[in-house]
């Protein structure tokens, strides 16, 4: 299909008309993922099929004094029967919680007679599960210019050069437009929105105001990959978060295999091709969630992965970071085994036990994760301190023998 | 409906049988309450579960209707403690209350209600109901024709078309398909047996190929077996029962085909062997060709095309009856221009494989006719 000869055209026609407020339109949502709260508690959903940003208006000014550190486990479990499919028909993509009642948002596709819906579920401070009726709520919507069509679907490759097995394959039916939407950030009324366009210069950075006008910057982002060793255009920026850096608001971004950049603000410009500053380095992996947190009176980064612990990284330590190219390293890839990585100033590897696949902040004092647990492999909606070590119930240590606590007990007398 | 019953028990005279029908109501009456009692079940996605509201306490439309009726994932004896109801909207009107879920009930999926009713005792009981949607009935699986479909066809026909009212399982087709001969002594060299097989993107047309070593004579094939078809004699093309669907889910009726062979097609089609009938100028009446032979089928779909006398393609709707040799396209606006002209591309070939460009089956050194189409003028009535 030759979808790059015609498309743009299209395309200038949305930019012109596809704005803003949709209030009195039906809602359309075609599929929920990148979740994001404004500090109001607009809830902004990623629809990687219809193309746009969603704003749904979840404002409440009832802060809650105590947060409850939610517990629940087999969370999908509860949220597939709630949506009337079991566990294996739905898929949770992504998670955010309320900057005000701190209830916890989650972002779901439930499969059901051969179609996918979206839905978003609420898990409340009190506990319960609830499915968010999206028709009695006040929205407004934003078509991203420059979206990929929906047809192109990634390349099947096998593991350096080895025949591709049958899930490598499976990867052979994803569509490109499913990276999209990949995070989104509310900053200071603006939006910030990382994904793929259609065009050869996939990666993108999309801002755009909030409440929605209808204008929008897209800018495509290229940066040196340095794990890779080659200079990246088309895969996107994992998650991201912005700090102030050398005195100025930057985008600290996470990608995959796990480079950090810098993109300052002011770079992002409608139109403009850019080149995001490497700085370091996690590791081999792909980042999920990158969380700003405060630890000790210090603003720190916690960076989870689907590969990997999660990474802490002091915002301090972001300061007068050297930019690195190609030239600043012996050329070919770098691999965890290899004496490069972790490279820069990326903060340090903290224990978690388990994996969790969406995280965010609670409250000061909690992270919520879905976690899938090493005990039991089910799948767990938990809080844990924001501190280190914060989970070792699945640990079994010395301090955990009662004749250790018997001798601590005495020491202590 | 079940309280319809009774009645028509009055009139029947026979104690016995009276007794055998209250035995049969009362099983009946048994099976349906624990169906659904006051409870109504849905038997599509969309319908919504509802309750008889005398079954339920008075204050249950006023208080949370979801106390009293509540829908569950999963079957009954492991319901429904721990489990977490599905969501949905809850109404009532002046005879029952509804519970409707938010996202429609799912195929397969097995789903318990569970009501609390109220006993003439004044208590409240719990009820369980199960019950799961199935899929409608799926279509019957059967080849729906083939072709060709004359009874009549060349000793070498080179090419068989199947078509299934379902998307097939593909590389198992040669363990159905089999050519018999009148004794019904199969001929398992008759098809090319590719190790792909040749399917239409849906999987539901299959292309036959007879073995062209057995056509073209002179060719090791030929010599050693002859032809797979001859002559003067009988053949059936058989398709077994059993072949499953690509889905699995279902398998084939079975199906048979008989053909009498005629003398080989060992020559160039001519267009001006067609016989046309014109249509009137102004109507909408169809362009019929009479073929001299019997031609592919598929190529007939989409290789003969009719032009104005300005050069532009006419547009319309083409029907082919095969057996009659019988082609006719109906424009889709009135005839306009006396003269048209019929285009045949050279690629047409008949059902021996010969095209205009050359013959299938021909001698080496044979020049082929380098041209791309074939034209008759034609002059409307």
């Amino acid at each position: 299909m030759n979808f790059r000869k015609t498309l743009p055209l299209t395309l200038a026609l949305l930019g012109a008309v596809g704005s803003s407020a949709s209030i009195g339109k039906a809602m359309d949502l075609k599929f929920a993922g990148a979740l994001e709260f404004s500090d109001q508690g607009t809830l902004f959903v990623g629809d990687n099929i219809n193309g746009a940003i969603y704003a749904f208006d979840l404002e409440n000014k009832t802060a809650v004094k105590d947060v409850h550190p939610i517990k629940i486990d087999d969370i999908d479990v509860r949220i597939a029967n709630l949506l009337g499919v079991g566990k294996n028909a739905i898929e949770i993509n992504d998670m955010a919680v309320h900057p005000v009642t701190h209830d916890v948002y989650i972002s779901v596709s439930r499969i059901g007679n051969q179609i996918s819906k979206p839905a978003i579920i609420k898990v409340a401070q009190d506990d319960s599960i609830q499915l968010v009726d999206l028709n009695q709520l006040k929205f407004s919507e934003q078509k991203l210019a420059n979206y990929p069509d929906q047809t192109t679907t990634f390349k099947v490759r096998g593991l350096m050069g080895m025949p591709p097995t049958a899930k490598d394959i499976a990867k052979g039916d994803v569509k490109l437009s499913s990276l999209a939407i990949m995070d989104i950030l509310y900053h200071d009324h603006q939006l910030y929105v990382s994904g793929v366009a259609y065009d050869n210069f996939l990666s993108t950075l999309r801002k755009m105001p909030y409440p929605f006008t209808g204008s929008q910057n897209t800018t495509s982002v290229e940066m040196y990959h340095i794990a890779h060793d080659q200079y990246e255009t088309r895969a996107p920026i994992r998650s991201m978060s912005i700090q102030k850096v050398d005195g100025v608001d930057q985008m600290v971004a996470a990608y995959t295999c796990s480079p950090i950049v810098l993109i300052p603000l002011t770079d992002i410009k409608d139109g403009a091709k850019i080149a995001a500053h490497t700085i370091g380095d996690m590791g081999n992996g792909q980042p999920i969630d990158m969380i700003p947190y405060t630890l000790q009176g210090k603003k720190m980064l916690f960076v989870t992965n689907n590969s990997r612990s999660p990474q802490v990284i002091p915002v301090d330590g972001l300061n007068n970071a050297r930019t690195v190219t190609d030239k600043d390293f012996t050329r070919g890839p770098k691999l965890d085994l290899g004496p490069v990585l972790p490279y820069g100033p990326v903060g340090e590897m903290v224990m978690f036990e388990g994996v969790s696949m969406h995280m965010d902040l609670l409250s000061d004092k909690y992270f919520v994760s879905i976690t899938r647990d090493t005990q039991t492999g089910g799948l767990n909606l938990d809080s844990n301190l924001t501190f280190f070590p914060n989970r070792v119930h699945n640990l079994v240590a010395e301090y955990d023998f009662p004749q250790y606590q018997q001798e601590h007990k005495e020491q202590a007398k | 409906m079940i309280y319809a019953r009774p009645s028509s028990i009055v009139g029947m005279a026979n104690a016995m049988s009276t007794m055998l029908f209250i035995v049969i109501l009362y099983v009946y009456s048994s099976f349906a309450h624990a169906q659904a009692g006051t409870v109504s079940l849905p038997s599509a996605e969309g319908q919504p579960i509802s309750i008889a509201l005398n079954a339920l306490p008075d204050d249950a439309i006023t208080g949370n209707l979801a106390d009293y009726l509540s829908v569950f994932v999963g079957i009954k004896n492991q319901c429904c403690e721990q489990l977490t109801p599905i969501a949905g909207h809850y109404y009532h009107d002046e005879t029952r209350a509804y519970f409707k879920p938010y996202f429609e009930f799912v195929k397969g999926q097995s789903y318990v209600v569970k009501t609390k009713e109220i006993t003439p005792a004044q208590k409240l009981k719990t009820h369980l109901n199960e019950f799961m949607l199935t899929a409608a009935t799926p279509k019957a699986v059967k080849v729906m024709k083939i072709q060709p479909n004359s009874a009549l066809i060349p000793e070498n026909t080179l090419r068989f078309y199947l078509y299934f009212t379902q998307p097939m399982k593909p590389n198992v087709a040669f363990n159905y398909i089999k050519l018999v001969n009148a004794e019904g002594v199969e001929d398992n060299a008759a098809f090319m047996k590719f190790k792909q097989e040749l399917w239409s993107a849906d999987r539901k047309r299959l292309t036959l190929l007879m073995d062209p070593g057995r056509i073209k004579r002179g060719v090791e094939t030929n010599l050693e077996l002859g032809p797979a078809l001859e002559a003067g004699k009988a053949y059936k093309i058989i398709v077994k029962a059993g072949w499953p669907t690509a889905n699995g889910n279902q398998t084939l009726a079975g199906f048979s085909h008989s053909y009498q062979i005629n003398n080989a097609l060992r020559t160039l089609p001519d267009v001006n062997k067609w016989k046309i009938t014109p249509p009137k100028i102004g109507s909408l009446q169809p362009l019929r060709i009479q073929f001299d032979r019997l031609f592919d089928y598929q190529l007939l779909q989409s290789e003969i095309s009719l032009f104005s006398s300005d050069g532009n393609e006419i547009s319309g709707k083409i029907s082919n009856d095969e057996e009659h040799q019988i082609w006719q396209f109906t424009p889709k606006k009135q005839w306009r221009n006396k003269h048209i002209v019929l285009s045949v591309n050279a690629k047409l070939e008949d059902v021996a494989g010969n095209n205009f460009k050359d013959v299938m089956d021909h001698p080496v050194g044979d020049k082929m006719h380098k041209i791309d189409s074939v034209e008759r003028h034609i002059a409307l009535d």
